[in-house]
């Protein structure tokens, strides 16, 4: 087809034209490849599972600010949650639990109620008797920072503000005591 | 019972295998009989595989809460319709659904086409059943839909096909339902229609393969598979457009097409395959474009994997991302496979594949055709291009200073907006054009009226308000194609009436009747007119607003004013919905309010989202797009994001009237066996053209 747009093009360098051609599209070809392998080898979700923690600022239902840069040195358990969210009942009395046993050990509980609807929320804390500090997540900017993908998801930070651990559905008090005696200790 | 499926799928992999090998051999050796048991392994691999699919379907169906898959994507107060849905919902029942969909379309292929193409059926089928092979192995190694829960030693649970050592089934009483943004009735058939597109091209490229194996590569088989690839085509439009509805009624942006990783995924083959259908036409008459056909179906090919593989693999992130898995490595080697094997096959027979005939003049048909292919392919490149940017980028960024970024909806719209405005040129001026060369006298007999039809629309356009360059073109040639439309259908109907003395709709009825391949592709095109007027309108004219507000609040969009009156909650099947009421008020005048509302799925286990359920007042002119975004207070104040959506209904209509044309110019030909007769009955009227 080549050949019927140049017809007066010398054979030996039609020739030599189409030999550079393929080789232009094995290396094309090859490239494609590669760049998909490549893509597989570095693909995963967006969920910060590791290294830096996002820093945000959460205002509670009481009005007090958290901003997360300013909590270095305590280990922080993010929780995601909602009062549409079935399975966040499961865990809510054991992460109270957890909460108000390692509150004086320099753990803080902080729970991000992620689109919800007042006062239904604060229903929620009443009816769980849950302690610790709870506020809105206006547009979902921290769900989205931290990649959230469902609910309920749990992020533990360590004392140095790293992603320590991501628990991915419900979580329970031997899970969450589990993971804060191993950061304690460190 | 469901371990009849998993028997079912290993006993095809053996069949499979062992149908490979027969054909091969049977064809290397010339052993017709080895050949026929080859076919049959065919059969058998089809039959267990549609067997495996029953026995998935009837435990979705049953809440067989034994697999892992059922538990994933059923609960106990999901309906029925959608607990077969979930059929293909999830990535092990979606690879299994592919298998299902293409052991359907082999069986098909090899029934209707056995007795014709004697050299090529071998290597046909036996791509058929490598193909089949590949999605077996996937199915049974790496996604399996009968794998079931253990509950292992340590606690942990884990989907395992074969009990792990000390582990204890996992009693489950209830699943975690069906992904709630799935739980709508166009994306339940959406990804069918896509399906039955992408996975309908594998039967165009195994008679490709085995052209070119047996460099068998004169026109008998591309004849017929220009069926074989019309059939998938239509669906794959018709996946796409629902997909796009899909986007607009439910994720609320506003938009339908947002060049989404996954969205180009079912573009990207849409493209080669509708060049490959118009370049064939080029074949067929003169012997001409065979190298392009060839790339063109072996990218079609490819692109389908490569879009299984981008959707279910997670290379690139996407709004739709719903599985994650290693699947990946898997696909990548089948594609590497198929691509440098197919790539081989193409650079060793090219030779062959030299055109029995040369281009005589740019202004003929054929290279009006060669200059499609080249668009196509163009923005087929881009669009792949745009897609991969994020990987590209990454990679570069390890050496040069390049951020790694995506490339968003405007970057994509800019590139191939004006490529598509070529091409839609392009479809209105190569029926004009005459085979080889078109003479002074018919380039100023066919275009005058178009080209004039063309600048009346623009004119009209600019009466009416239109004032964006870029509009006024699309406008430009949307009347120039329409032009030529109607002036074919003009000329083709006043000949008959000329002739025959028919009224006008009997001349046109039997104008379509007697030459559907022709007037069935002018319908197609006159869809495609109607869907270009849409993303014109849409694109340009959008109106958008937002505002936060207090109830009986109003804001205003377009010539409408929307107030906010009030927010309930509703209880419905499967969801808790939080519906407000909006006001509305066009151009001073009350209407129905609408109710724009946010779903909130209950499910037991897992994981929960809310969904938008966007109120949409559809019109001919424009549409309304009320967003319900949130709210505060107990409903106090409320969010809205509002849209006037210029034209966008046309899309709609535009593809149903694609899809009919398409329809009109595959279905079987009644009236062919009366027409050949009653033409040998009258000679003096039959003079056949080449």
């Amino acid at each position: 087809m080549a050949d019927a747009l140049s017809p007066t093009a010398a054979p030996k360098q039609v020739g030599k034209r189409r030999a550079l051609s393929r080789y232009l599209i094995l290396v094309l070809a090859a490239g494609f490849v590669a760049l998909l392998a490549y893509g597989l080898m570095i693909s995963g979700d967006r969920r910060v599972t590791e290294g830096q923690a996002p820093d945000f600022t959460l205002t509670s239902f009481e009005g007090k600010t958290y901003r997360l840069s300013e909590l270095q040195g305590q280990v922080v358990v993010l929780n995601f949650w909602a009062t549409w969210c079935v399975s966040c009942k499961d865990e809510a009395d054991d992460i109270e639990r957890v909460w108000r046993q390692y509150r004086d050990r320099g753990v803080l509980v902080l729970g991000v109620n992620y689109l919800d609807q007042e006062p239904l929320n604060r229903q929620w804390i009443q009816n769980y008797d849950i302690t610790y500090p709870n506020g809105p997540d206006i547009q979902g900017r921290i769900y989205n920072a931290y990649g959230v993908q469902g609910l309920p998801e749990t992020f533990i930070v360590d004392p140095q503000g790293q992603v320590a651990k991501v628990f991915i559905g419900p979580v329970t008090e031997a899970q969450l005591v589990a993971e804060l005696e191993r950061l304690l200790r460190h | 019972m469901a371990d009849l499926g998993l028997l079912a799928l290993t006993i095809a992999l053996f069949v499979a295998a062992f149908g490979i090998a027969a054909n091969l051999i049977g064809a290397w050796q010339r052993r017709p009989a080895l050949v026929v048991a080859g076919r049959n392994a065919l059969y058998v691999v089809s039959a267990f595989v549609t067997f495996a699919s029953m026995v998935l379907v009837a435990a979705l169906v049953r809440r067989d809460y034994s697999l892992a898959y059922v538990v994933g994507h059923v609960s106990n107060d999901l309906p029925l319709f959608y607990r077969v849905a979930a059929f293909w919902g999830g990535q092990a029942g979606s690879l299994l659904f592919w298998t299902l969909v293409l052991s359907l379309y082999a069986y098909a292929a090899t029934v209707a086409q056995w007795e014709r193409q004697p050299v090529l059926r071998p290597y046909v089928t036996a791509v058929l059943l490598t193909t089949q092979l590949f999605f077996l192995v996937v199915l049974l190694f790496s996604a399996n839909p009968f794998a079931r829960l253990w509950v292992l030693p340590d606690g942990n649970i884990e989907p395992r096909v074969v009990a792990p050592a000390g582990a204890v089934a996992h009693q489950v009483t209830d699943g975690s339902g069906l992904n709630p943004l799935l739980q709508n009735y166009w994306m339940v058939i959406h990804p069918v229609m896509l399906y039955l597109g992408w996975v309908g091209m594998t039967v165009p490229f195994a008679y490709a393969v085995a052209a070119l194996v047996t460099r068998q590569l004169g026109n008998d088989w591309i004849r017929v598979m220009r069926r074989w690839t019309l059939v998938p085509w239509m669906f794959l439009t018709a996946g796409i457009l629902m997909g796009s509805q899909w986007a607009y009624v439910e994720l609320g942006w506003g938009g339908y097409w947002a060049w989404d990783p996954v969205e180009n995924a079912s573009l990207l083959p849409w493209l080669t395959a509708t060049a490959f259908l118009h370049s064939i036409m080029i074949q067929e008459r003169r012997g001409m474009l065979k190298v392009w056909n060839m790339v063109l179906i072996g990218t079609t090919f490819g692109l389908t994997i490569f879009g299984t593989f981008l959707t279910r693999s997670g290379v690139i992130e996407s709004v739709h991302a719903f599985a994650l898995s290693n699947i990946g490595p898997l696909f990548l080697a089948f594609m590497a496979l198929t691509f440098f094997g197919y790539l081989w096959l193409l650079l060793s027979r090219w030779d062959d594949l030299r055109s029995v005939n040369q281009l005589d003049s740019v202004l003929s048909r054929e290279s009006a055709f060669l200059f499609q292919n080249l668009v196509f392919f163009g923005i087929m490149g881009v669009t792949l291009f745009g897609t991969l940017y994020p990987l590209i980028s990454d990679f570069l960024s390890r050496f040069l200073p390049v951020d790694r970024m995506s490339l968003a909806a405007p970057w994509f719209n800019k590139v191939t907006g004006p490529l598509f405005i070529v091409l839609l040129a392009l479809m209105g001026s190569a029926p004009l054009l005459a085979w080889r060369r078109t003479g002074r006298a018919a380039l100023r007999e066919n275009f005058t009226f178009p080209l004039v039809f063309g600048l009346a629309t623009a004119l009209l356009a600019f009466l009416l308000g239109v004032r964006r360059p870029y509009a006024v073109l699309s406008f430009a040639v949307i009347g120039f194609v329409l032009g030529g439309i109607l002036q074919e259908f003009y000329r083709g109907a006043q000949a008959r009436r000329a002739t025959r003395g028919e009224s006008w709709p009997a001349a046109v009825w039997t104008l379509l009747r007697r030459n559907q391949r022709r007037y069935g592709g002018y319908i197609v095109h006159l869809g495609v007119l109607m869907i270009a007027v849409a993303i014109t309108g849409a694109n340009t004219y959008q109106i958008e607003a937002q505002a936060n507000l207090a109830i009986n609040e109003s804001m205003r969009v377009g010539n409408y004013e929307l107030t906010y009156m009030d927010l309930r909650q509703v209880a419905g099947p499967t969801y808790d919905q939080v519906r407000a009421v909006v006001g509305v008020k066009r151009n001073g005048l009350v209407t129905d309010p609408v109710m724009p509302a946010m779903n909130f799925y209950r499910s037991r286990a897992g994981q929960d989202q809310p969904t938008n359920e966007i109120a949409i007042r559809m019109g001919l002119t424009e549409d309304l797009y009320v967003v319900l975004a949130g709210w505060e207070n107990n409903g106090q104040t409320a969010s809205f994001k509002a849209y006037v959506n210029p034209l966008m209904s046309w899309m709609w209509i535009g593809g149903a009237v694609m899809i009919l044309g398409t329809l009109a110019a595959v279905w079987p030909h009644a009236t062919a066996e009366e027409r050949r007769r009653s033409e040998a009955a009258a000679p003096a009227a039959g003079v056949r053209r080449a």
